[in-house]
């Protein structure tokens, strides 16, 4: 099981600075939640744990495996993955064969990436859907495809870019349960999310980011009290929704 | 790229569709018709070979009759200068394309999509002008001719029907090559970085290496084609072998047919080849230009009404109307 560590991140484009100086750790079987408005710096902060994009400062890793200069695809084989916020199916391809896309990672062969595949997609109760054109589906059926591929990789640890976005009170339900249960089965997750319901539900800690900066770090009970993110994103809205 | 495959579409459909090409020759046995099914053949060999890596992969290169022209040269150099069979010389051909397709990979495959197409564009140039200087060696633009020497050993035959069946074994080579290749790893990760770089990537598939390998294998095999093109022309020159005309073509081929899919390349050259003999029949060349002008039109035309190119259309097509039945 993989401990996920950043360490003073930092990114600017340009003249803003999108993300400063942020640090986490993310334990195996915890969920850490990051939250913040529009713009915060949110799915930056994910394109620099992936590799997608170069940080200007500070490191990520691993358990003791320093990421640095590393290119996604090798971050992906050392076990860490991600969803994208604007979901990324291939589109011209089944259901099915999306997610042998991410099995291969850990098959010898594309049968055995089938096999696998098949089981990731029965967990998210999607068999039915196997056949399925991925760019036919709907919003919520590409969103759990998107997860699909990922957990395909078997990651150690799992960055989740706002999955229940446009998703249905029963999909979001359902949605929260599976999310429990990569919890359970160990894996270290980091989820952004605007839903706040879902995130009071999922954390077991909250990091708030306003202007890529954070301003609060702790437990959902804590975050939710602390004025500074009362006052300068939650506002009222918040402290209804998390009663 | 369909996972499961019944037994019926999987090896009868392309068992038959041999059978039937390997008799087209047969039941319409005159020189004029033989000609057009050879050329047709060796187009569907060479496009079978660009699609590897301009189809699966959807790196489109229009710098292939690069390849092409280097197994017609290096294999009739060797031949004409050293007395060294072609059945060696294609061999050594394709390894020099191969070598170069690396080279020329390694440098342009980080560029994305018309970035890349333009390097091959200039890539094909060059090659073809140097064929045109290099005098010494190539013989310059008036080219080089092979001595008619028939015997299997040389790769030149009397009978110009041998010709029709070498390129046709190459056509049935590649194709099961290309169905090897696309039913693996290798060929699900090139089709992975062909429809969203980012999401392959961001699932741990390594393409650049992948990439390279099959833009190499392509070279090789299309050079292979240009080999069989010298023996059966017993005639190289630098526009008939590196022409852009030829990189265009492999590419039209496979695209008409179906892009990415073992059979479309196939379909495409027959359908363009039979699209220029009857222009070349009814129009002749009494206004030159007039034939291309028409060929482009049926061109358009088909890709207008087939997107996807003919094959996966016609499939899409009948599966519709199958559904509808049932
Ligand atoms: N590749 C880029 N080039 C330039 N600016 C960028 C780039 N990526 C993000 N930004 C900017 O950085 C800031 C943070 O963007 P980011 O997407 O990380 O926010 P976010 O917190 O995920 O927002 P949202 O909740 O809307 O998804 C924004 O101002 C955005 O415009
Ligand atoms: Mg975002």
């Amino acid at each position: 099981m993989a401990v996920l560590t950043a360490t003073g991140l930092t990114k600017r484009f340009g003249g803003l600075t999108a993300v400063k100086n942020v640090s986490f750790i993310a334990r195996p079987g915890e969920i850490l939640s990051i939250i913040g408005p529009n713009g915060a710096g949110k799915t930056t902060v994910f394109n620099l744990l992936t590799g997608f994009v170069r940080p200007d400062g500070g490191s990520v890793s691993l358990d003791n495996q320093d990421f640095r200069g590393m290119s996604p695809e090798s971050r992906c084989r050392a076990g860490l993955a991600r969803t994208f916020q604007i979901v990324q199916p291939f589109r011209g391809l089944s259901v099915l064969d999306n997610v042998v896309m991410g099995a291969m990672l850990r098959a010898r062969s594309i049968e055995m990436a089938r096999e696998i595949a098949r089981q990731v997609l029965s967990d998210l109760d999607m068999s039915a859907l196997c056949d399925v054109p991925a760019g036919q589906l709907p919003i919520g059926d590409r969103k759990r495809l998107e997860m699909a591929k990922v957990l395909a990789t078997s990651p150690r640890a799992l960055l989740l870019d706002e999955v229940m976005g446009g998703l249905i009170p029963i999909e979001v339900k359902r949605m929260i349960d599976f999310i429990r249960r990569l919890r359970e089965r160990g894996i270290a997750l980091v989820v952004i999310e605007h839903h706040m319901n879902a995130v009071m539900q999922l954390s077991d800690h909250i990091l708030v980011l306003q202007n890529g900066e954070p301003i609060a770090n702790g437990a959902p009970a804590e975050v939710t009290r602390d004025p500074v993110v009362l006052s300068a994103y939650l506002g009222a809205n918040f402290a209804l929704s998390g009663s | 790229m369909k996972p499961v495959r019944s037994p019926l579409t999987g090896l009868l459909l392309p068992v038959a569709g041999f059978a039937v090409l390997a008799a087209l020759p047969l039941i319409f046995s005159d020189a004029f018709f033989v000609a057009a099914v050879t050329l047709a053949f060796l187009g569907a060999a060479a496009s079978l070979a660009w699609n590897l890596s301009g189809g699966y992969a959807g790196q489109l290169s229009l710098g292939h009759a690069a390849f092409y022209g280097l197994g017609a040269y290096v294999s009739t150099i060797l031949f004409l200068k050293a007395g060294i069979s072609p059945l060696i010389g294609m061999w050594l051909g394709a390894i020099v394309s191969a070598a170069l397709a690396v080279f020329l990979g390694a440098i342009t495959m980080r560029l994305k999509g018309s970035f890349f197409v333009m390097s091959t564009l200039a890539f094909g140039a060059v090659v073809h002008i140097s064929a045109i200087n290099l005098r010494d060696l190539t013989g310059g633009p008036s080219g080089l001719a092979i001595p008619l020497r028939p015997s299997p050993e040389n790769l030149i035959f009397a009978k110009k029907l041998i010709y029709t069946y070498v390129a046709l074994v190459l056509v049935i080579v590649f194709y099961a090559i290309t169905r090897m290749i696309a039913a693996s790893k290798i060929g699900y990760a090139l089709v992975a970085f062909r429809e969203n770089h980012d999401a392959a990537r961001a699932l741990g598939i390594r393409t650049l290496p992948l990439r390279i390998g099959v833009f190499a294998l392509s070279a090789g095999l299309i050079s292979i084609c240009g080999t069989v093109h010298a023996q059966y022309y017993l005639y190289v020159d630098p526009d008939s072998v590196m022409g852009l005309n030829l990189s265009l073509n492999f590419a039209l081929m496979a695209i008409v047919g179906g892009l990415g899919t073992a059979y479309g390349p196939i379909v495409g050259a027959l359908l363009v080849s039979v699209v220029s003999v009857v222009m070349q029949a009814y129009l002749g060349d009494q206004i030159s230009g007039l034939t291309q002008l028409a060929y482009a039109a049926i061109v358009i035309l088909v890709l207008l009404v087939a997107p996807t190119g003919l094959g996966p259309s016609a499939h899409a097509f009948l599966k519709r109307r199958m559904t509808w039945l049932s």
